[in-house]
């Protein structure tokens, strides 16, 4: 700290000594200040660490692009194909399960976690709210699922469990943003399905 | 022997919560005063002190030079102050239910509670800007070169800032002061 600091206030301010003493005072924060912070701070690393914990094999997203009527088709299909306890697999290529709209796809969100008792979606086209698209449950307990319209190009999202429970799609690419939070990438390309 | 800050932000960075925690407390209360001269309450600074701490928290990884944390936890300091005092306008009248609270219950027990009060209305009618520039000159008795590098801001303009700051506060509280 250089001299010229170490003047008076009062000198240096032409304020009475008892207004700078005043504004010298010092200020202390609440006692419970650091109890709250770090709980964010725990919740913060849980969020962040929730993901691999989520990889396991019966906790499973899968996003797929397809038309309304072949979601229909797709909807019927996930139970039987949960009930045969095979993992729901991206149709990567299969073409027949997409078609062209004029300025969207329609994408179905997929997940399985027979723990789960709600699912949404969260992500750039909703604008991250997380009440904004459930997830309805199908038959077969731990699947949910949901179609969405979305304008093709890239997406990103991650799934809600519980209301509070972050889960990134494995099946997908991870970008995180400037704090280190994760989220899946979604490419909607017209007629292709884009899980990427 | 402490351990350094340089440790602690390395320790921050691998998701260690202890060396988070000691960081915290290293510099639990190091800008608390700022916050609360900037924000004039001292329930928003502990509201603006707890955003500082996660913004910190999550940007560690920016920190370029770990022994020099305090200095860069200054810098967050200072921006989040400055966005509290952006949407300040929006916030007034709860603003000012909150001191006359907090003067209230304080009065019984700090005899200077109006005189301090009265400084920090004086405070609060300054242009931000200047508020800033004369709190870390003349509150926390910064050098114009610690306060360029926090602020961004010239020296030049520092003066200034802190000239007119001295001679707005002169003329509010002329009169207040004297019992």
């Amino acid at each position: 700290m250089s001299d010229e600091t170490r003047d008076s206030g009062t000198r240096d301010t032409g304020l009475d000594e008892r207004v700078v003493r005043a504004l010298r005072a010092p200020e202390i924060l609440a006692m419970d200040f650091e109890g709250r912070l770090m709980a964010q701070a725990r919740a913060e690393i849980a969020r962040r660490r929730a993901t691999p914990v989520r990889r396991s094999w019966w906790v499973t997203g899968r996003v797929f692009v397809t038309s309304p009527l072949a979601a229909l088709a797709m909807a019927a299909g996930i139970a039987i194909m949960a009930a045969a306890s095979t993992l729901v697999v991206a149709k990567r290529s299969a073409g027949p399960l997409t078609a062209a709209r004029d300025t969207v796809e329609f994408v179905r969100f997929v997940l399985v976690d027979s723990t789960a008792r709600s699912v949404s979606v969260v992500g750039d086209f909703n604008g991250w709210k997380r009440d904004e698209t459930p997830l309805i449950a199908a038959a077969k307990p731990g699947v949910w699922s949901v179609s969405l319209p979305l304008s093709p190009g890239r997406h990103e999202y991650a799934f809600i469990v519980d209301g509070q429970r972050w889960v990134v799609d494995p099946a997908s690419i991870a970008s995180s943003d400037e704090f280190g939070t994760e989220s899946s990438v979604l490419l909607v390309a017209p007629s292709r399905i884009g899980a990427s | 022997m402490a351990i350094s800050d340089r440790e602690l932000v390395h320790g921050v960075r691998s998701g260690d919560l202890d060396a988070f925690a000691a960081l915290v407390a290293r510099y639990r209360d190091a800008y608390t005063r700022f916050a609360v001269r900037m924000t004039g309450s001292s329930l928003d600074a502990d509201d603006v002190m707890q955003s500082v701490w996660m913004r910190a928290f999550r940007n560690i990884g920016s920190c370029k030079n770990p022994d020099r944390f305090g200095a860069w936890l200054y810098q967050i300091v200072v921006n989040e102050c400055r966005t509290f005092t952006s949407r300040r306008s929006q916030r007034d009248s709860r603003f000012i239910d909150d001191s006359a609270e907090t003067l209230a219950a304080l009065e019984v027990a700090e005899p200077d509670v109006a005189l301090r009060d009265e400084i920090q209305k004086a405070l609060d009618c300054l242009p931000a800007d200047q508020r800033e520039a004369f709190v870390l000159k003349h509150v926390e008795e910064l050098s114009y070169d610690q306060m360029a590098e926090i602020t961004g801001v010239g020296v030049s303009a520092l003066k200034m800032r802190v000239s007119r700051a001295c001679e707005r506060l002169r003329e509010l509280l002329e009169g207040v002061h004297h019992e």
